[in-house]
């Protein structure tokens, strides 16, 4: 087997797995991807929403210190779940949604007005906490419409951290349900799972290995000799024809052309000059 | 080195922690932050310091926290017994509320303490008429009576 051939191999082994990868894992990634980024915007929507409505109710006077009290726990319980389950997904870089809104629930239940209100059916804000709910309120919108967009724009977490998590999950849920050899299991059913991917790429790499260390190398004709025979011909051609030049010069004599002449008996030489050389002094 | 643990459920004083003050409740009911440290929390918080015992307070299980009341309750706390002796006798135990506990944590353990070094006046609601324990300058427990 020649080099041309195991190149030949290599070409077709790795257009094999590129294209396996591309088909297989790169389409069912960037599908389940797209069905989690879907899936969260939806719940990031419905908090704004939340939100939203929360900022109108309490700027119009239509929340009371108990609402808001509630409102935000069960809140905070929703964008935990929603954040921790984003950033489990996808790989995301922005602030917590929750931190935001913490610190303007803070903000809110610490005013004096607010407290004062504590036992009123509804809360009525002064015009510069209505002005400070708007602002507040803007930067939640804000926030938030940033957050979609992150959701939209990240990726998901590289294939071995993927796996990595996998055999995490899958070691915890075996331990939970007292199986024996839960971390072989948990390998276990991962191997399983990319059992063919694995196999066919064990063999390729295996298959080129056994080829590289077998390979014999193409007998090349050896050139040398004959062209340097060659040049060494041309080299001593050369040197005769300017021993010659130093050594005899052209003499200007009436020459004669001889045209299809048999004089030299060669059909294919149309003419001849013949020029005459008298040695140097 | 602080030995044993109380426990103290801040259900047990209430299910709705309200607001700050005493005249903000409603009358007839204890949801307040500053009822709560008068009425429990200042006396329990004596009683372990005495004894050298160290206080867990239980968060969970409530509807809710403004953040005024646990500002208050513990702030108050800090003011009366100083940010040291507050963090070798007082723990705090939640699942639902981690984020009120980092706040009193990083805000107002530091906002009462400087306020107890500035000598800020404390404002109480009027009729409490209660006596609440404190550390005097000679760092040992004194009463003082809040009219």
């Amino acid at each position: 087997m020649t080099i041309t051939d195991v190149l030949t191999f290599v070409g077709i082994a790795v257009s094999i797995i590129f294209g396996f990868i591309i088909s297989h894992f790169c389409s069912i990634r960037d599908t389940r991807t797209r069905v989690i980024k879907d899936y969260y915007i939806e719940e990031v929507k419905n908090i704004k929403k939340r939100i939203d409505d929360f900022f109108h109710e309490i700027t119009f006077g239509k929340s009371s210190f108990r609402n808001v009290v509630d409102w935000y726990d069960h809140l905070a319980i929703d964008i935990d779940g929603i954040d921790q389950g984003v950033r489990k997904s996808l790989d995301m870089h922005i602030g917590d949604i929750i931190k935001l809104v913490d610190n303007y629930y803070n903000e809110i239940t610490s005013w004096e007005n607010f407290n004062n209100q504590y036992t009123a059916n509804n809360y009525l804000p002064s015009v510069s906490d209505k002005q400070r709910l708007k602002q507040m309120k803007f930067d939640c919108d804000e926030f938030l419409n940033d957050y979609i967009s992150q959701v939209n724009q990240s990726n998901a977490y590289p294939i071995w951290k993927d796996q990595w998590s996998r055999i995490l999950n899958n070691y915890h849920y075996f331990k939970e349900s007292h199986k024996s050899n839960a971390a072989i299991r948990a390998f276990g059913e991962r191997l399983e799972k990319h059992l063919f991917d694995i196999l066919m790429i064990f063999a390729v790499i295996s298959t080129s290995i056994y080829l590289l260390l077998n390979i014999e190398p193409e007998k090349k004709e050896d050139l040398y000799d004959p062209l340097k025979s060659i040049a060494d011909k041309q080299d001593s051609i050369h040197e005769e024809m300017r021993l010659f030049r130093e050594k005899y010069k052209p003499v200007e004599i009436q020459s004669k052309s001889y045209r299809n002449s048999s004089f030299f008996n060669a059909n294919k030489v149309d003419s001849v000059q013949i020029k005459l050389y008298q040695g140097r002094p | 080195m602080v030995n044993n643990i109380i426990k103290v459920k801040i259900l047990d004083f209430t299910e709705n922690p309200g607001p700050r003050y005493v005249k903000q409740d409603a009358p007839e009911s204890q949801n307040s932050g500053e009822a709560f440290y008068v009425y429990k929390l200042n006396a329990i918080f004596a009683q372990a310091v005495k004894e050298n015992k160290r206080i867990v307070l239980e968060l969970d299980g409530v509807s809710g926290y403004p953040s005024s009341f646990l500002d208050e309750a513990i702030g108050e706390l800090v003011y009366d017994f100083t940010l040291d002796v507050v963090k070798n006798h007082l723990e705090f135990e939640s699942k639902m509320y981690c984020r009120r506990i980092n706040q009193v944590k990083e805000e107002t353990y530091l906002q009462w303490e400087k306020r107890r070094i500035d000598k800020e006046e404390v404002s109480h609601s009027q009729n409490l008429n209660h006596d609440i324990f404190y550390l005097d300058n000679n760092r040992s427990i004194a009463t003082k009576h809040l009219s």
